[in-house]
């Protein structure tokens, strides 16, 4: 059994199990996945930071989680997703603010990671997207490389267990293989899913994409969010795009909110962040989906969130 | 001075070929400098083309012309990349076949001078078929984007995989396309019997088929200076006969047959004393019989007039089409031409299929057609939605066309031009068949003129065809197979895309005063 192997395995007999506490903190460092119901590392279940540039509002959120170290340790192989999918300039809000990514890469290398890499499936030609986003120059001035994400044979071919729609997927290599997670969806209308979060920015590490479009989109981002999740989940809400998402037309479509919010639990995080839009979490159905599929927790109500105003 | 004029000729022959073949097999986009694609528009024909298609005078085309008035066939053996792959082929055979192996061959004036007439015929017919097969440079550029690209394609992504497999990222695996199978099989054909030609009888192609050969062939049969023998010096070794890749060269009558001659100076460094060198043509010193001079000269003056004729017929014949029409035309899933070539009218009549916008275009969408502009388009690129589509941000390909068939647009002027219109079938669409959301269309739309309107509860693609821009990003982006529900139909004129509204959203407290859970 190499390596990979290995991983994989992992990650499927926590997922079959289900029952993650009893294979101990080894497992988990290698699934990278705090279960629903695992003790989370952080005190509160959602941070929401508001009011600051990007970089120091993701500083004081990971102050309030206990640090990058929680997350990453010595030595780890760290994968950072954030959304590139667009080859637009950073104004137009389409993709995730570069300052906060390279924030995200610095913190994870002071915490002793030994190589972040950063990637996304983007929809336009993936080169001038990552150049025109800002996010190529930022990841790199923070020391982190670029991977490619556009041809099929970086994925491997993965069963989504307990799924309605989606029984396979392609996901990239580096999600199977990385240590840590690290999602950082930018907050956006969307013509499709209607909003964009953290869930919806997974569809960024599979291959096809048409299939999810063709089998009822809603289901399947909910579906295949049971599969892998996160080891954190950081919503950029900075520039938001309030519509014409999720490409936009112009700098018109976006507003400056200056947020953000840092969750382990992705159906909290999206929950919050359509609040946040101005909508009702129940109303965008993946997230509804997710949270009777026990994927994460929607009653934001009885969550302990910590409120940070810069 | 004439033991370092084969060198020079070989420097910069090497130089103009490697810069012209990095254009063609850059995978990288990053050698397509204005200054590289500049190269490009020194081609004979692209400039030619360029001239009698748009009017735009060209520089180069001038210097060429000058160039070869002056000194004869300069051209064929310094700027012509195909002369340049020809020479390489020789080179082989010289290894291989042995040195020193050409003859005087007789000369296929009459067959040369058809083609070039034919070609002109087509020209003034508004077609480009012939001179799109022939035109050495476009040839030269099918044969690198059809049959060398593939090597540097799979080359680096078999160092991608190695790199990947060793999770470097070093290399990065582009998408392996190559043109239509007919069109493969054409290049790969031609370039054969071109690579036979040139194996057995050097530069025969030049000096039988080739149209810019031909032209430059006439203009030479009046050049300043000639390259003749000089008895004095003669060696009598016959050196020069056997290397003369023109074989244009009569030893025994110790003649140079100039028109022919592509000025590659092997004669001249192969021998032993400068039995060969340039002489004024017009001057005293010309050894040729005076008698024969004159008729020469009547009948070129006379075939130049003959195509000056035909390129001012065609001028005039091309202003005619180009009247601009203010409705734009539609025909169902006709062929999208690339930005910037105006209408289909424009792009098929100027472009040459050299295939550089389909080598520059980042996102691949640009390849070859075989029969779908007709035989007299044969082979000119289209736009292919199966493929990717047209990057919103980009209008690469109109900077780099040589011939005039693409336009130079700025980025942001492309974003107002429409290749087509997206039409939408309902009935095909996923959200009617499945019932259920998809949205990918609009997601894609750089313009939003698909938008998702909530129709029974789910939300339904919606067109606003003014906004549209033709790019294909619906059509490519649609799931629904084996027909895609929304494709685009092309505009046999480009139209002009009406700019999206520019509405702020509602103007609300930019900062959540307080968190709203």
């Amino acid at each position: 059994m190499d390596r990979k192997e290995f991983f994989k395995k992992s990650v499927y007999a926590a997922l079959a199990a289900g029952a993650m506490p009893a294979l101990g903190k080894y497992a988990e460092a290698f699934a990278g996945t705090p279960m629903p119901g695992s003790p989370s590392p952080s005190p509160y279940d959602l941070v929401a930071v508001k009011g600051g540039e990007p970089d120091v509002m993701f500083d004081k959120a990971m102050e309030a989680m206990g640090g990058m170290k929680q997350f990453v340790w010595k030595g780890a192989m760290v994968v950072v997703k954030p959304n590139i999918g667009w080859d637009v300039s950073p104004d137009r809000g389409a993709n995730t603010n570069p300052k906060l990514v390279a924030q995200i890469i610095k913190h994870c290398y002071a915490a002793g990671a030994k190589q972040v890499t950063v990637f996304d499936h983007t929809c336009d030609d993936w080169k001038s997207a990552y150049a025109n986003s800002g996010i190529e120059r930022a990841a790199k001035d923070a020391g982190a490389r670029i991977a490619p994400a556009d041809t099929e044979n970086y994925y491997q071919k993965v069963t989504v267990a307990g799924t309605d729609k989606l029984p396979n997927a392609k996901v990239h290599e580096l999600i199977m293989e990385s240590d840590v997670f690290i999602n950082v969806p930018v907050l956006k209308n969307h013509g499709g899913a209607k909003l964009t979060v953290c869930m919806k920015n997974l569809m960024g590490i599979v291959w096809d994409r048409k299939e999810w479009h063709r089998n009822d989109l809603h289901q399947c981002i909910a579906d295949f969010a049971a599969f892998h999740k996160p080891t954190l989940n950081v919503v950029d809400a900075y520039t938001v795009m309030k519509k014409n998402g999720p490409r936009g037309v112009s700098a018109d479509d976006v507003v400056t909110m200056k947020s953000l919010l840092v969750s382990t639990d992705m159906v909290a995080a999206d929950a919050a962040a359509t609040k946040l839009f101005g909508w009702e979490p129940a109303d965008i159905r993946h997230i509804a989906i997710a949270a009777e599929k026990k994927i994460g927790r929607i009653d934001l109500a009885n969550l302990n969130i910590k409120r940070i105003t810069v | 001075m004439y033991q370092y004029l084969k060198r020079i000729r070989v420097g910069v022959s090497a130089a103009f070929f490697c810069a012209v073949l990095l254009l063609f097999i850059d995978i990288s986009n990053v050698s397509r400098i204005p200054l590289l694609v500049s190269l490009a528009s020194l081609q004979f024909i692209p400039a030619v083309m360029t001239v009698i298609r748009i009017g735009t005078p060209i520089v180069g085309l001038v210097a060429v012309v000058a160039l070869t008035l002056l000194a004869g066939r300069v051209y064929c053996s310094s700027i012509c990349p195909l002369g340049t792959l020809q020479d390489g082929v020789i080179a082989l055979s010289r290894r291989t076949r042995g040195p020193r192996k050409f003859k005087y061959a007789r000369a296929f004036t009459l067959v040369h001078y058809a083609f070039l007439a034919s070609s002109v015929f087509f020209l003034c017919a508004g077609s480009v078929l012939l001179v799109d097969l022939l035109d050495p440079y476009s040839f030269f550029g099918r044969i690198a984007y059809t049959l060398f690209r593939p090597g540097i394609v799979g080359s680096n992504n078999a160092l991608a995989w190695a790199s990947d497999r060793l999770h470097l990222y070093f290399v990065y695996a582009v998408p392996f396309r190559t043109v239509a199978g007919s069109v493969f099989v054409v290049t790969a054909a031609s370039a054969g019997i071109l690579f036979w030609m040139a194996y057995f009888h050097g530069r025969l192609f030049c000096n039988s088929v080739c149209p810019t050969g031909a032209v430059l062939r006439l203009l030479s049969r009046v050049s300043l200076f000639r390259l003749t023998f000089d008895l004095g010096e003669c060696k009598d070794c016959s050196l020069c006969e056997k290397i003369c890749k023109a074989e244009c060269i009569d030893y025994k009558k110790r003649e140079v047959d100039f028109p022919r001659c592509v000025s590659c100076y092997n004669c001249i460094d192969a021998c032993p004393a400068i039995g060969i060198h340039y002489t004024l043509r017009y001057g005293k010193k010309g050894s040729e019989p005076a008698s024969s001079v004159n008729p020469k000269r009547r009948d070129v003056l006379k075939q130049s007039a003959a195509l000056l004729a035909a390129a001012t017929s065609v001028v005039s014949l091309d202003r005619a089409q180009a009247a601009p029409s203010v409705q734009p035309a539609f025909e169902l899933r006709g062929v999208v031409t690339p930005p910037g070539s105006r209408s289909r009218a424009h792009f098929t009549s100027a472009c040459t299929s050299c295939y550089l916008c389909i080598a520059a275009c980042p996102s691949q969408v640009i390849t070859s057609s075989f029969l779908e502009y007709g035989v007299t388009g044969m082979f000119q690129p289209k736009m292919d939605y199966t493929l990717a589509y047209c990057a919103y941000e980009c209008a690469v390909c109109t900077t780099v066309c040589p011939s005039g068939a693409l336009l130079p647009l700025t980025n942001s002027e492309k974003k107002e031009v429409q290749l087509g219109r997206a039409k939408f079938i309902k009935e095909d669409c996923i959200v009617i068949t499945k019932k259920t959301d998809c949205g990918a269309c609009s997601e894609h739309c750089p313009t939003k003129a698909v938008q998702m309107v909530k129709t029974d509860g789910l939300f339904l693609p919606k067109m606003t065809e003014e906004l549209c821009v033709g790019c294909g990003a619906c059509e490519h982006a649609c799931p629904v197979k084996p027909n895609k529900a929304i494709f685009v139909e092309a505009s046999s004129v480009h139209g002009k895309a009406k700019k999206p509204e520019q509405k702020h959203v509602e103007e609300k407290k930019e900062i959540p005063v307080e968190f709203p859970f």
